[in-house]
């Protein structure tokens, strides 16, 4: 009893600073969220702001089921600490059991079924016609991006004629007609409000082409053509990252995106098919 | 071989080449301190580097941190907290020693297999760390070693040639380890309960234990599976994992047609079931210890129990949203996108529970205590941040950043290691005799949970602005410069709280001799670790076995005077049964057959499906022309040696020894025959010009026969051991009839195997 009773008087400030810290954890967490110190650019496409919608859902309904459980518990710490009383014995509540699991599953399913169309718009449909088609050619640690030029028509590659000292990155093959016009360049230029299918290919390990404006990582994989589109609308440029690690120099794999002009982006093909 | 009830003598056989499960989950925690040690000193160099990028560095060579060395510490870091620290210290330390004490067993089932796992992770431990030490050091792959970075050799990278070979290697030997330390869990858990110990009366540790077993079990043989593929891919030229046409560093590459998701795939199926292998056995030691410092029953015990098992089977279907930014199908990813969330259920079960035990309890504020509280605001933070990485739409923006690793930190790392903590406080007094200090273990608690907030709660705001893990600096793209000023807090706050582990440390190895002497008892708790000795005899319970009449949590019942009652404590008026005898039961052998058989069975459908998955993925395949000659007449020989065994085991239950001798003998002669045949159809096949590496279907044709071909060697080596020579404590009839269920099952599997390679060919 003597223990006991110490140890009723023991419990006060353990009880009190564990509910004052999770109350903090609770204060600064939704002040961080809240105050958006640190936020990702603003998106440029219709995609990208339907992802920060369904982002925001989450983190609205995440964001109450963390307030109330973490102020729950610093609650329960508080209000149950040992003050020399006997616990209330209770073996569970099944009817309080179904009811709170019946509730996660359903606001949980909603949530993830509210953010598909973020998911299968872009994914699900094949791309518009007309779209412009960009191939993106990944290789440690470079993005090469080639556009068909004037034919429509990608030349052939063959991975034994690539040789980036000699100006062929990606292995044209001059014998293929088709190839004659295309465009080879180290950074993507796209006009404003067209859609665009890019064709990510890589030629020795997994990268990935990621833009934050995109709100959009894709991994590029080698024996792999992986689509993607977007149709971007507001003119700019933006940084193309890798976020798959692949080797030494990973995080200096870089290029830019130039979201530009339709004329911009006609005088930037001839530009470069005379260069070419 | 010593009886189990004995203590053995001289101190190698006590503490070092030990077979009591009590010996060896202390061996077990110690190889986790010094993992978990040099896994904190790799990180904090990582966040020392990304802070001050120019500063010197003690252990990395010049001084000045390279890329190469800050990846070889990424991957060392990851590989060995996940597998040496995560998966070794919550189930190969505590549940080695508390699974047969709390369900009243002298011991594991087969306590030799249990020292053979121990010896076998040390040598995985020393293996791994080896790979620091060879030329080009440690692997730059991460611990998820996507080929083909990993699969390419040292042309993709320093670190890529021996080390990360090294890695496999190490990794492949602690997969094996695994396998035969979850089948004696299992079999232990099913086996050797004390009378009256029901399932639904195991402590929820135990249920932890139990289900994280059956996961290791089916997961690390998919590991394994791929692992053998992945060094194949490396060292004999093979492509399962490689496609054709790589130029890697200007150099073409030989293979042809394999799939780098491949690999994803083989991986995230073990490795998605590894974050919960890492997971619940903290689950099971928070619902213990709450219950037991609230003086409350475990809110919803059955639930609980039962979210374990969901929680373990959902964990098999999810790992594709490890993948929706890989290039896989894109119909998928909602697929796994609604199974991810599912996970949501019971663990929202969980958590609901755990306030529900504290809610009108008399809550006691113990350092385990206060570490089970920590663990559960760790995982609601950690849960709920997951909400978003399960959505594949907000995933391909969060993927990859800062953002998934304050996730798993978070909800798998440190929610995983406050279970350890707890653990440790909780169970010290019973494991070491003495008591850990009250006021270091508090100081310790509260440092290090506001500490490891402060690490991780910013690296969520890095990863939404598009802060990208992996990255040796900050300079490869120029909005990353603005996020340096939280990787500052950070990389202090990591610091410091690096700093109070030493408190841990400090205290930890001080009360081993100094800590004051405990009490049987000393947490008035119900369970039968507690009615033992502190430290508990060698037999655990001194010749005087329990038997069990009541459920695990019986504090505070109504109408007692005293707020605990033991599991062991007779109801009133009931026969107080009599100690049981101990010894391992003869079914045992049986049931961790069947177990070893299970994990055979998973890793030989690894390997199908990959050979399925491969096949589909590139059009580079093309009909083989086995030697069907010879290969059918090894299966008659194999099939005719299930029949002489099965009379040879007639014989045995006939009491006609000389009877079983001979057809025993004519069985693994049998099976010589078959191993025979196999190696003329590999002659055949290379003299045909059709080697390992000619065509995917050769590889797997020479994977599949090799691989059965090993595990027919081992029934053959079983065989030859009971003939020579039967450990005391049985019966010939037991282990007859356990080898027997191998020989027929592994039989049996070679005409499933022989009819795929018919349909495929």
């Amino acid at each position: 009893m003597i223990r006991s009773r110490k140890q009723a008087r023991g419990s006060a400030a353990p009880a009190f600073l564990l509910a004052l810290l999770l109350t903090l954890l609770v204060l600064a967490t939704v002040y961080a969220f809240a105050a958006h110190q640190f936020p990702p650019p603003p998106p440029i496409t219709s995609i990208a702001i339907l992802v920060d919608r369904q982002y925001d859902l989450t983190l609205y309904v995440a964001g109450v089921v963390f307030v109330f459980s973490q102020l729950g518990l610093a609650y329960a710490v508080y209000r149950f600490r040992d003050r020399g009383q006997r616990a209330h014995f209770t073996r569970g509540n099944v009817v309080m059991e179904v009811v709170w699991t019946s509730v996660t599953l359903l606001v949980f399913l909603s949530l993830a079924i509210a953010g598909r169309k973020a998911w299968a718009e872009g994914r699900y449909t094949p791309p518009a016609p007309g779209a412009i088609q960009v191939e993106v050619t990944t290789t440690q640690f470079v993005y090469t991006f080639r556009y068909p030029g004037e034919d429509g028509k990608f030349g052939r590659l063959d991975p034994a004629l690539i040789s980036p000292p000699t100006g062929n990155p990606l292995g044209l093959d001059p014998n293929d007609p088709a190839g004659r016009d295309d465009i080879v360049v180290p950074a993507l230029t796209v006009p404003v409000d067209r859609p665009i299918e890019l064709l990510l290919r890589a030629q020795d390990v997994i990268h990935n082409f990621f833009v934050r404006e995109l709100r959009l990582q894709q991994d590029s994989v080698p024996g792999m053509m992986v689509p993607v589109q977007f149709t971007a609308n507001r003119i700019g440029q933006y940084e193309i990252v890798c976020t798959q690690l692949c080797g030494l120099g990973h995080n200096t794999m870089h290029s830019f995106l130039n979201v530009v002009s339709e004329s911009d982006y006609e005088s930037f093909l001839k530009r470069q098919a005379a260069a070419q | 071989m010593s009886s189990p009830l004995e203590s053995p003598k001289g101190f190698l056989r006590r503490f070092v080449f030990s077979t009591d499960h009590k010996v060896v989950g202390v061996q077990y925690l110690f190889l986790a301190l010094a993992a978990v040690t040099i896994g904190i000193v790799l990180s904090l160099l990582m966040r020392f580097h990304l802070v001050w990028p120019a500063a010197h560095l003690p252990f990395v060579g010049s001084g000045i941190m390279t890329p190469e060395q800050y990846l070889a510490l990424v991957t060392m870091h990851g590989t060995i907290m996940v597998f040496f620290v995560l998966t070794v210290a919550p189930q190969g330390a505590f549940g080695n020693y508390f699974l047969p004490i709390q369900i009243g067993a002298p011991d594991m089932a087969f306590p030799r297999l249990n020292m053979l796992s121990f010896w076998l992770t040390l040598a995985a431990f020393l293996c791994m760390l080896a790979a620091f030490a060879v030329p080009g050091g440690a692997p730059i792959s991460g611990w998820t070693a996507y080929p083909p970075l990993s699969g390419l050799g040292e042309v993709a990278g320093p670190g890529e040639g021996m080390g990360q070979t090294i890695w496999i290697v190490s990794i492949f030997i602690f997969c094996v380890a695994s396998l035969l330390g979850s089948l004696n869990f299992i079999s232990t858990t099913i086996d050797m309960r004390a009378p009256g110990m029901t399932l639904m009366r195991m402590p929820l540790t135990v249920w932890a234990w139990f289900v994280t077993s059956i996961l290791s079990l089916l997961a690390f043989s998919v590991l394994l599976a791929g692992g053998i593929l992945l060094l194949l891919d490396r060292s004999a030229g093979t492509s399962f994992f490689l496609p054709a046409g790589l130029v890697v560093n200007g150099e073409m590459q030989g293979h042809s047609g394999g799939s780098p998701l491949l690999w994803q795939h083989l991986f995230w199926f073990f490795g998605h079931p590894e974050v919960y292998i890492a997971i619940l056995p903290g689950m099971g030691v928070v619902s213990h210890v709450l219950a037991n410092f609230s003086r409350k029953p475990v809110f919803g015990y059955r639930a609980m129990a039962l979210a374990l098992c969901a929680i373990g089977l959902l964990g098999f279907l999810v790992w594709g949203h490890h993948m929706f930014v890989s290039g896989m199908n894109p119909y998928s990813g909602l697929t796994f996108s609604l199974l991810t969330i599912s996970i949501g259920v019971p663990s929202a079960i969980k958590t609901f529970n755990w306030l529900g035990t504290l809610w009108g309890g008399k809550i006691q504020f113990h350092t385990p205590m206060l570490f089970a509280i920590g663990f559960v605001s760790f995982f609601i933070t950690g849960g709920l941040s997951g909400i978003f990485l399960a959505q594949p739409a907000v995933d391909t923006m969060l993927h990859a950043t800062y953002y998934v690793v304050g996730h798993f930190h978070i909800v798998m790392g440190v929610a995983a290691i406050f279970g350890i903590f707890a653990a440790t406080y909780y169970w010290f007094p019973k494991m070491f005799g003495r008591s850990m200090n009250e006021t270091l273990g508090k100081l310790h608690f509260w440092l290090t949970f506001a500490g490891v907030y402060c690490i991780f709660m910013p690296m969520h705001f890095v990863g939404v602005a598009g802060g990208i893990r992996r990255y040796v600096d900050s300079t490869g793209a120029k909005y990353l410069a603005a996020l340096q000023p939280l990787h500052e807090f950070m990389t202090i706050a990591a610091f410091i709280t690096a700093a109070a582990q030493l408190i841990f440390f400090w205290n930890f190895f001080r009360s081993l001799r100094n800590g004051v002497r405990a009490p049987a008892n000393p947490w008035n708790a119900t369970t039968l670790e507690w009615i033992t000795e502190s430290p508990p005899p060698p037999d655990n319970f001194g010749g005087q076995f329990p038997s069990v009449y009541r459920g695990p949590y019986e504090y505070s019942v109504p109408g007692e005077t005293a707020d605990f009652l033991p599991q062991n404590l007779a109801l009133e008026g009931g026969v107080r049964a009599s100690a049981g005898p101990a010894g391992i039961p003869q079914r045992a052998y049986l049931t961790g057959t069947i177990m070893l058989l299970a994990g055979v069975l998973m890793f030989f459908m690894a390997l199908v499906s990959a050979d399925i998955v491969r096949q589909g993925f590139s059009s580079d395949w093309h009909p083989l022309d086995l030697p069907w000659r010879v290969l059918s007449l090894s299966t008659a020989i194999l099939l005719a040696s299930s029949f002489t065994l099965a009379r040879s085991r007639s014989r045995l239950l006939a009491n006609d020894d000389a009877g079983f001798r001979h057809w025993w003998g004519v069985t693994a002669i049998l099976g010589i025959f078959f191993l025979a045949g196999l190696a003329i159809g590999w002659r055949q096949l290379a003299a045909a010009g059709i080697g390992l590496a000619t065509s995917s279907g050769s590889s797997f044709f020479y994977v599949f026969t090799a691989a059965h071909g090993v595990h027919v060697l081992a029934g053959i080596a079983a065989m030859v051991a009971v003939a020579f020579r039967s450990p005391r404590h049985l019966t010939r009839v037991t282990v007859a009839s356990a080898v027997s269920a191998y020989w027929h099952a592994i039989n049996g599997l070679w005409v499933l195997l022989l009819l795929f390679l018919v349909l495929e060919n």
